[in-house]
């Protein structure tokens, strides 16, 4: 008895004190967090603990972590989520003009920290489950029409972070015209029942038609299995997303760190971001053929600075007023 | 010396299981919220629009599980009792197995027969039955069902022993003296039941009122929200707000421990009185309903388990074409995460199985020496029965993550073990209790008074004694450690993974059919574990 517990007491320190790993705290896909973490352990040797969930729970989980860093390396999939860590003095700057000139256009954003991919967000429809006679939409503004009434999901916004940046880019631009939209998607039967994923299973499955702000990868994942879906870019434009990957401050090993991250920006870390269904960041790196195009879909410029800025304060009141919480 | 070591040594496990994590949730309570300068979380809860409707739905989905889990395990109970079937002791197998389904699955799996595209709309004709079906599922209501078919079972258990301790003479005296059969029911079997149903009812809206998964995967579909997952949002999404999730975990555990204390007297004498009465009259039409419950309970939803396991798109349904084993060699190969989960599950369970009997063993040596002292261990020791799951994880977080807390915890999957043994405590020290209690002290007096020191009584008289209920003790444990979901989702560190994340994870973030495959073999590998330590132990 006593033994066992001086074992276990042991156990605790001993792994304590090897601290030459890595951890990578990252947003979905999870697939492509561990595929880099697996290829980066078979080139250098150095091991990467992962832990994956949404962008709302990675950013929550730092937060509740402040006292004792456990993350060096932070991937999530909103750009202003990236922006608003750094603000908060979290980001240990690591964007290396080597790199940054490598990237495609939209990625060349300017942060403390770099794109590893980017995605988009469209409507996502399941085309056996569509409405008795109705047809795909091509507006977000179509989606409260009566015939959709109880059949549209879309992901949460605290959790999701393309559907946190989408969200704050659209209110920026539509103003409380975004505000009515929302309040009357609500009023039409729509829910928001948590992440990408959860919000698409209802689609995939049936039970409803189609979802909106879908992020990319998820919706390109569902495809390639072969369901039944259908991605509408719709008329009024998207906005294309750059996913930061940061080093935080309190890594103890910031070259390991440095290490990491220069090997997701290689031609080898790019090429898992495009089998992960993401556009990839570095120019010559092909994306996925089942993918859309960039620029066979309208999509609208971002000021990301301003939109970080103003991402707190619309995602309270979307709580408050949208999800009544 | 060696009592006092014993002493010191049930006193750490039980302030570091039990009272830490209580201690850092009640002070974070009295913290103001987050966004506020003053205040008390736990007062600014009552003018919270948000508390109160999750209050309401955790009430309202308890009692509905209440309301819908009884009627159907006095219906079973009766049923086994006075007309059993053929081969009974199997048909009450299938009524037991929905217990072992962890919840969450008999609601994802739910989630899959019904619908327009439904299983049920797939292979049947009704075409309504699937929509129908949905809406209810999806529905406070709904919650409440699933959670009333796992918890039927134990309803079930205790009223069959309410049953069996009753006095069948007396149902034959009130006949012979010109009861109806009714009449006879009220008055010779009612009495007994009565405090068994209460009890019953306390237990399954204690557990319901915990329950973390079902509202997780079914609530933001139903546009309900409970206490369970309001804490979790709180404390696992951005913005954090620490003393409110701990002032609403306050509230769910005084709930817990109210309706514990009102469940306590009503067991407490329920030692079995064996009885002889005629053999039951058998039929064969007892079946049906027996059959109706294992097939809405189980069958269904392993069935729809089971297909969507083997399916390579979830939106073309059942067809040879979608047929694929490829989740099963996703969650197989060497590189995935889901046989690791599988394994960190298993050693973190059979650690929690071992060391958690060990320390409930040595605490109940303490509570059977009786006292004020005995009395607190034992209150101690029963509390986390109260202790919903979600509550007990903010609480560990608060105590283990804490600035002034260095050691290295939080962060490392030991913290998971420390979690399992928390919650499992309860059930580990009942078995030692009843173990101990079925040792003739003159064993042991006669082991003492030939020099023998008290460890040696412990090792050589109570262990080779205790056998049977160490095993049987251990075997909940392990079963319970292997099902937690919601610690260990919000506890687990980076690099690890547990077979209830793993597949929660995947329903929530990734592939369906690779947890469905997981979850396959996860039931298929506890039962055939729960099997084989339960053929061990009969064989002896």
């Amino acid at each position: 008895m006593k033994r066992l517990v001086i074992a276990l007491l042991g156990l605790g320190l001993a792994s304590a004190a090897h601290a030459a790993t890595l951890t990578l705290y990252s947003a979905a896909p999870a697939t492509l967090a561990k595929s880099l973490a697996a290829a980066f352990e078979k080139k250098t040797g150095d091991h990467v603990e992962v832990w994956t969930s949404s962008t709302g729970k990675v950013m929550a989980r730092l937060a509740a972590e402040a006292n004792h860093p456990h993350a060096d390396v932070v991937m999530v999939a909103g750009w202003s989520a990236g922006l608003d860590l750094a603000k908060q003095g979290m980001v240990y700057p690591y964007h290396p003009a080597a790199i940054e000139k490598t990237l495609v256009k939209p990625a060349q954003v300017s942060a403390p920290f770099l794109p590893y991919g980017l995605d988009t967000v469209s409507m996502v429809f399941n085309t056996k489950a569509l409405p008795a006679g109705a047809k795909l939409p091509d507006s977000w503004f179509a989606l409260t029409q009566p015939e959709w009434k109880d059949r549209i999901t879309a992901p949460n916004p605290l959790l999701s972070g393309t559907a946190s940046s989408f969200l704050v880019a659209f209110v920026d631009r539509y103003g409380n015209k975004a505000w009515q939209f929302l309040q009357d998607l609500k009023a039409n039967g729509t829910v928001w029942p948590g992440t990408n994923h959860a919000a698409l299973l209802p689609v995939l499955s049936g039970e409803r038609s189609g979802m909106l702000e879908c992020v990319g990868h998820a919706a390109v994942a569902a495809k390639a299995q072969g369901n039944s879906v259908s991605l509408v870019y719709p008329k009024e434009s998207t906005i294309v997303i750059p996913r930061p990957i940061m080093i935080l401050k309190s890594a103890p090993d910031k070259k390991l760190a440095e290490q990491f991250v220069d090997f997701a920006m290689s031609p080898a870390g790019q090429k898992l971001v495009a089998k992960n269904n993401l556009y990839p960041a570095l120019q010559g790196v092909p994306a996925k053929p089942i993918m859309a195009k960039m620029g066979s879909f309208k999509v609208s410029s971002v000021d990301w600075a301003k939109l970080a800025a103003t991402q707190p304060a619309v995602l309270a009141r979307f709580k408050k007023d949208i999800l009544d919480q | 010396m060696s009592r006092l070591f014993n002493h010191l040594l049930v006193y750490l496990i039980l302030g570091v299981l039990v009272l830490a994590p209580l201690g850092a949730i009640i002070y974070e309570a009295l913290q103001p919220s987050a966004g506020q300068v003053h205040g008390i979380a736990l007062l600014q809860l009552g003018v919270d629009q948000q508390f109160l409707k999750s209050l309401s739905g955790t009430l309202g989905m308890a009692g509905l599980a209440v309301l819908f889990s009884l009627p159907m395990g006095l219906g079973l109970a009766l049923l086994l009792y006075f007309v059993p079937p053929r081969l009974s002791p199997l048909w009450e197998a299938l009524i037991l197995i929905p217990f072992l389904i962890p919840p969450y699955l008999t609601a994802e799996a739910w989630s899959l027969l019904t619908g327009p595209v439904g299983m049920i709309e797939q292979l049947t004709a009704w075409q309504a039955l699937g929509t129908t079906l949905e809406e209810f599922l999806f529905s406070l209501a709904g919650m409440g069902m699933v959670m009333a078919l796992h918890l039927t079972p134990l309803v079930y258990i205790l009223l069959r022993a309410a049953l069996e301790n009753g006095n069948p003479r007396l149902l034959q005296a009130a006949r012979v003296h010109g009861s109806s059969a009714l009449g006879a029911f009220r008055l010779g079997i009612l009495p007994l039941l009565l405090p068994a149903l209460a009890a019953a009812g306390l237990l399954v809206f204690l557990d319901t009122s915990a329950e973390f998964g079902v509202p997780a995967l079914l609530a933001g579909y139903a546009g309900v929200q409970v206490l369970s997952t309001s804490i979790e949002g709180a404390t696992n999404v951005w913005p954090v707000d620490l003393p409110k999730a701990s002032a609403i975990g306050l509230i769910l555990c005084a709930l817990g421990v109210l309706v514990w204390f009102l469940y306590r007297p009503l067991v407490r004498n329920n030692e079995g009185r064996i009885q002889r009465r005629a053999p039951a009259r058998r039929v064969w039409w007892s079946i049906l309903p027996i059959s109706i419950f294992a097939l809405i309970g189980m069958i269904l939803p392993l069935a729809a388990v089971v297909a969507v396991s083997l399916e390579k798109a979830l939106s073309v349904g059942l067809r040879g074409s979608n047929f694929t084993w490829h989740h099963y060699h996703h969650v197989l190969s060497h590189s995935s995460s889901g046989l690791s989960a599988l394994e960190t599950s298993l050693r973190l369970s059979a650690l929690v199985a071992v060391f958690g009997m060990a320390s409930a063993l040595l605490a109940a040596n303490l509570v059977r020496k009786g006292g004020r002292i005995a009395a607190l261990v034992d209150l101690l020791a029963t509390l986390p029965m109260a202790i919903p799951g979600v509550v007990l994880a903010v609480g560990m977080i608060l105590f283990w993550n804490a600035p002034w807390n260095q050691l290295p915890v939080f962060g490392h999957p030991i913290i998971l073990a420390v979690a399992y043994a928390t919650g499992t405590f309860p059930f580990a020290i009942r078995y030692a209790r009843t173990g101990l209690a079925q040792i003739p002290p003159r064993l042991e007096q006669a082991g003492r008074v030939h020099g023998g020191s008290p460890l040696h009584s412990v090792l050589r008289i109570q262990i080779p004694s205790l056998w049977p209920m160490l095993v049987g003790g251990a075997t909940v444990v392990f079963a319970l450690s292997m099902r937690e979901l919601v610690a260990s989702l919000m506890l687990q560190p980076a690099g690890v993974q547990v077979i209830s994340t793993y597949i929660y994870g995947n329903f929530r973030q990734g592939t369906i059919g690779n947890g469905m495959a997981l979850s396959v073999i996860g039931i298929f590998s506890s039962a055939l574990i729960l099997g084989l330590a339960r053929g061990a132990l009969l064989r002896r």
